[in-house]
């Protein structure tokens, strides 16, 4: 009788076990174009010890570089951005980082205040599949679903990958139990450049005050931070595009005196911070690159270590030995992309599009 | 919900009455054996059979009547506005719209089988009218059946204690197959089939054929990949319900066909309908006059030929509201009773030609049959009798088989990996049935060391859930947008 | 034991009991949503706008209408988060026009008004009372926060009105997923 049951568990863990990896297996990795779909993951395995805890979308993982923030302040830090990342789906994200630690400070990045119902299913993929299983995991995967959109595809996302199997690729079997690192504690790192050409005026909206939705997850995200005595900070990014109008400037403005909140728009500080338009982008004004975002964190770093007391820990010998092994890997990136850059004229394997001729 | 209600609890009292009437006259007989004379006899026997008529007729009535209004007024409606339109296009009565309770077609033929048994004294009336609620409503057949009869289901719902671990096992492995049928082959298919139907326009001549064919293996493995699901389940429960495929396109012959094919309807109409019409007195009357006048070879077709029109002019609309599926149906009468008045002709054939028990004869019957009834089912694949002549036409006219070969058949909505997936579980559709023929899968594969069977089922379940055309991609409009 | 499972059904079907609006006996019930699908790809009913003699419509390929328009003033790309795809914007003096892609091939997503000096083919341009607007488009609107938008086809129209005058006018393309 109890070799029976000892047989039938067996049984059981073996056939979930090869469920699980033939779910894993159908899952796209990302290892070779979007590396945004890593961008969450890659927390988890990181050290849970960061001063500073960023959230948003493309506006912080491309603009900040928590590396930059280290060699020169000694603030620790991780950027818990990805792809279009929703206002509801950064505050799910940061209760469950409150689960593994406490920052200091948070930043979050309120272009998403704009964006008051999600839009399409592959951003939704992007910042929920990867998350691990949690409260926090659910709550966002209700607020972010689209109407034909199922949450068993969410608990099970073999039912929504199960058609890749005909576009299996070497890179599914290769990184199947593994994956490599793509970011640098959530950076993603540019070296192109692509200058400015044209800033885009805004086009005339008929209402410009941003939705009950939206200000209703900023609440919680505000007292999230109240709660844990943590200090919270709204920043806009100096991006050319999506255009940040007066109107949702002075919102903000407004929001962040209502609640003693510190709000930076960098927009206004473009020429402090010592951005050149035509070097420190990678596709015309939407997002800084490597140069531009490095400009941009010694001058939030500044702000950070002096108005917000936060300690420089360079000193710290283990914290030390951690951070330079993600420098080495930053520069080792940092020169793979040069080379590429040399070579192609593009970097071919960071996602970047092949120029067009004549364009 | 109500109206399921309605039907069993007219049922289960009008099919009480009619008993008690029974009882009462087998009582009768039995306290006055020999007492009263013949011809009081015969009254009084009469006095009770047409009692019974009337209330079983009523019975008849108000499940039928609800049947028919629910499903069949709108159909009415819009013949009535067509006529009316001849005469006044401005006028035109509304549709009513209404709602058509789950399995209604399924349940209201069990009950009124149930009813006519009664009736006919097959078996004595069930008096707990949970248990009849039960036989009514059991859900997993209410989808889309099989059709039961009521002594059958009883004793195995009720009476057989077969619920164990085996019937379990087999149970589920059937309800896997199910899904395997559903999920990997009909629904792959029916992104191809909607295509095809979706643009009638588009796709002719050789496409109306693929859509001919896609459609002949997607609605089989649809139907009975629910049937064994519903089979498979009630089975892991210890019921087991009859069989409504057996291979159908192996059949040889249209009549053979339809023996195989949702069998459980074809012997509903043959046991409740075709003998009571062909021998009911108008029709036995008819006969008689028709063999007076016009000989006797032509007399005595005349019940047969009735029955059959009937029969199949229900057959096809109790399959949907609509002219093309009464056409659909007519002509499969037209065609069986034609088969039929041929048969000298074959026999003929057969004793010149000793082909008959070839394999390639075999084969050729097969494939006769297939493509006979993939033809037929065409009316029920477009909308309309007009378009699917005029696809019939099409097929004739429109010479276009090179685009088979000029990548026509990506234009469906399915890849080429699709097609792949098809060809491979359609191979292992038809061995599975050639197997079949000589002993069921099922019990051999339980014969085997348990790994096998258990690696069997969970071979199956993946395939089922990382090859069947679910969730997102495998919706036909999406694909028909992304065209554009 | 086996009546009770039985039984349990029975309660269980009474419970979730549906109506179905076929009787799943054949294929014809699911075709219903097929043959309405065209109007997805560029149907002729929807808002166009005209200008300078080239028809403009929504969801239609871009490519052809910049080239009857001719070189835009400016130009400007935006590739959204995680490339999934480029929209593009084509600056003329009086309008933009941006675009979607699918597939490597741009498609009309809007036209946006940038002055006075251009009106809709109905004759709306940027400062008409709203009075006009209705005169022109009739009754069967959306007003929603200081705007007006109508729908024909597969295509917006949504005039941004302030104290009753037009303040602008965007056509919008409807898209899955917009």
């Amino acid at each position: 009788m109890k070799k029976k049951i000892i047989i039938n568990l067996a049984v059981f863990l073996i056939i979930i076990v090869i469920l699980a990896l033939v779910q894993n297996l159908l899952m796209p990795k990302y290892m070779s174009s979007i590396f945004e779909g890593n961008l969450v993951e890659e927390y988890y395995n990181n050290e849970k010890d960061n001063d500073v805890i960023f959230i948003g979308d493309c506006e912080v993982y491309s603009n900040i570089s928590p590396i930059t923030l280290w060699e020169n302040y000694g603030i620790t830090s991780f950027i818990r951005g990805s792809a279009e990342q929703l206002i509801w789906q950064s505050y799910y994200l940061l209760e469950e980082t409150l689960t593994y630690e406490k920052p200091e400070v948070v930043v979050f990045n309120v272009l998403s205040m704009k964006s008051s119902e999600p839009h399409k299913e592959a951003f939704n993929r992007l910042t929920l599949d990867r998350m691990k299983l949690s409260k926090s995991k659910i709550g966002a995967i209700n607020a972010s679903m689209l109407e034909d959109e199922e949450f068993i595809t969410y608990l099970f996302p073999i039912l929504r990958y199960h058609s890749r199997w005909n576009e299996l690729t070497g890179e599914d079997f290769k990184y199947l139990l593994s994956k490599e690192k793509k970011s640098h504690n959530g950076f993603l790192m540019r070296s192109d450049v692509k200058p400015v050409s044209y800033v885009p005026e805004g086009k005339k909206l008929p209402d410009y005050r941003f939705s009950e939705n939206c200000y209703n997850y900023l609440d919680r995200i505000t007292k999230l931070c109240k709660d844990n005595n943590i200090k919270l900070i709204l920043m806009k990014a100096p991006s050319v595009y999506p255009y940040w109008y007066e109107e949702w400037d002075q919102q903000m403005v407004e929001y962040a005196k209502e609640n003693d909140l510190t709000y930076i728009n960098f927009l206004d500080y473009v020429d402090e911070i010592g951005i050149d338009h035509n070097t420190d982008t990678y596709d015309g004004g939407l997002h800084l690159n490597l140069a531009g975002a490095e400009k941009l964190t010694k001058y939030f770093g500044e702000i950070l270590s002096k108005n917000f007391n936060l300690e420089d820990r360079r000193a710290d010998e283990n914290l030390k030995k951690i951070w330079n092994k993600k420098i080495d890997f930053y520069n080792d990136m940092k020169q793979h992309q040069q080379e590429e850059l040399e070579e192609y004229g593009y970097l071919k394997s960071y996602g970047a599009v092949k120029p067009e001729e004549g364009k | 919900m109500v109206y399921i209600l309605a039907t069993t609890i007219s049922t289960y009292l009008i099919s009480r009455i009619i008993s008690n009437i029974q009882i009462k006259q087998a009582d009768y007989f039995k306290n006055n054996k020999g007492t009263i004379d013949k011809e009081d006899l015969k009254k009084y026997k009469a006095n009770m059979k047409s009692q019974q008529k009337r209330w079983m007729a009523t019975c008849l009535l108000i499940n039928f009547g609800i049947l028919a209004v629910l499903k069949y007024t709108d159909f009415s409606i819009s013949n009535i506005n067509f006529v009316i339109h001849l005469f006044n296009p401005e006028r035109e009565f509304s549709y009513l719209n209404l709602a058509i309770p789950l399995g209604i077609s399924f349940y209201t033929f069990q009950s009124m089988g149930y009813l006519i048994d009664i009736y006919r004294e097959k078996y004595s009336y069930e008096k707990n009218i949970f248990k009849f609620g039960l036989f009514i409503s059991y859900f997993p057949q209410l989808i889309q059946g099989p059709i039961s009869r009521f002594d059958d289901l009883k004793k195995t719902m009720f009476e057989e204690h077969s619920y164990n671990q085996r019937s379990i096992s087999l149970g589920f492995q059937r309800v896997l197959w199910g899904f395997f049928k559903k999920l990997v082959i009909a629904d792959r298919l029916l992104v191809a089939v909607k295509t095809i139907v979706g643009s009638p326009d588009e796709y002719t001549g050789v496409y109306v054929l693929l859509g001919m064919l896609f459609y002949g293996i997607e609605l089989y493995t649809d139907f009975s990949g629910g049937i064994d699901i519903t089979i498979g389940i009630s089975e892991m429960l210890g019921i087991n319900l009859k069989e409504n495929f057996n291979r159908p396109f192996f059949s040889k012959s249209i009549a053979e066909y339809w023996r195989r094919w949702h069998i459980t309807l074809g012997t509903w109409f043959k046991d409740y309908m075709f003998y009571p019409i062909s021998i009911s007195k108008p029709v036995l009357k008819l006969a008689k006059k028709s063999r007076e006048r016009f000989g006797n070879s032509f007399g005595k077709r005349v019940p047969v030929y009735i029955s059959t029109i009937v029969i199949w002019f229900t057959t096809g609309i109790w399959h949907g509201a609509a002219w093309n599926f009464a056409v659909w149906g007519l002509l499969n009468a037209v065609i069986i009773l034609a088969s039929h008045e041929c048969t000298p002709l074959y026999t003929r054939f057969h004793t010149k030609f000793h082909v008959e028990h070839t394999f390639s004869f075999r084969l050729f019957q097969v494939a006769r049959t297939f493509w006979l009834m993939a033809f037929l089912r065409t009316f029920d694949l477009y909308r309309g009798v007009g378009t699917t002549f005029k696809m019939y036409g099409s097929v004739f006219g429109d010479f276009n088989v090179s685009e088979l070969f000029n990548g026509g058949l990506l234009n469906l909505g399915l890849s080429v990996a699709d097609y792949i997936i098809i060809v491979l579980s359609v191979t292992v559709l038809v061995t599975v049935s050639l197997l079949q023929r000589s002993g069921g899968v099922r019990e051999r594969l339980m014969k085997k060391p348990v790994a096998v069977r258990y690696c069997t089922n969970f071979v199956l379940f993946l395939s089922i859930l990382i090859f069947g055309a679910y969730g997102v991609g495998y919706n036909a409009s999406q694909f028909i947008y992304s065209q554009f | 034991m086996k009546k009770i499972v039985v039984l349990l059904f029975l309660i269980l079907f009474i419970a979730g009991c549906g109506e179905k609006n076929s009787d799943n006996t054949s294929f014809q019930s699911d075709t219903n949503n097929t043959s309405n699908t065209e109007s997805v790809s560029v149907s002729d009913k929807g808002y166009k706008f005209e200008h300078n003699g080239v028809i403009i419509k929504m969801n239609a390929q871009s490519a052809p209408v910049i080239d009857a328009l001719g070189e835009p003033k400016e130009y400007f790309e935006q590739a959204s988060c995680a490339f999934q795809g480029l929209d593009k914007f084509y600056y003329y003096s009086s309008f933009e026009i941006n675009t979607y892609e699918i597939n490597g091939v741009d498609y009309i997503l809007g036209v946006n008004f940038k002055d006075d000096s251009i009106s809709t083919i109905e004759g709306i341009y940027i400062g008409s009372k709203l009075s006009d607007v209705n005169e022109a488009y009739g009754g069967d609107y959306k007003d929603e926060n200081g705007s007006r938008t109508y729908t024909l086809g597969d295509t917006k129209l949504q005039f941004i009105v302030e104290n009753n005058i037009v303040t602008a006018i965007n056509y919008i393309a409807i898209v899955d997923g917009n």
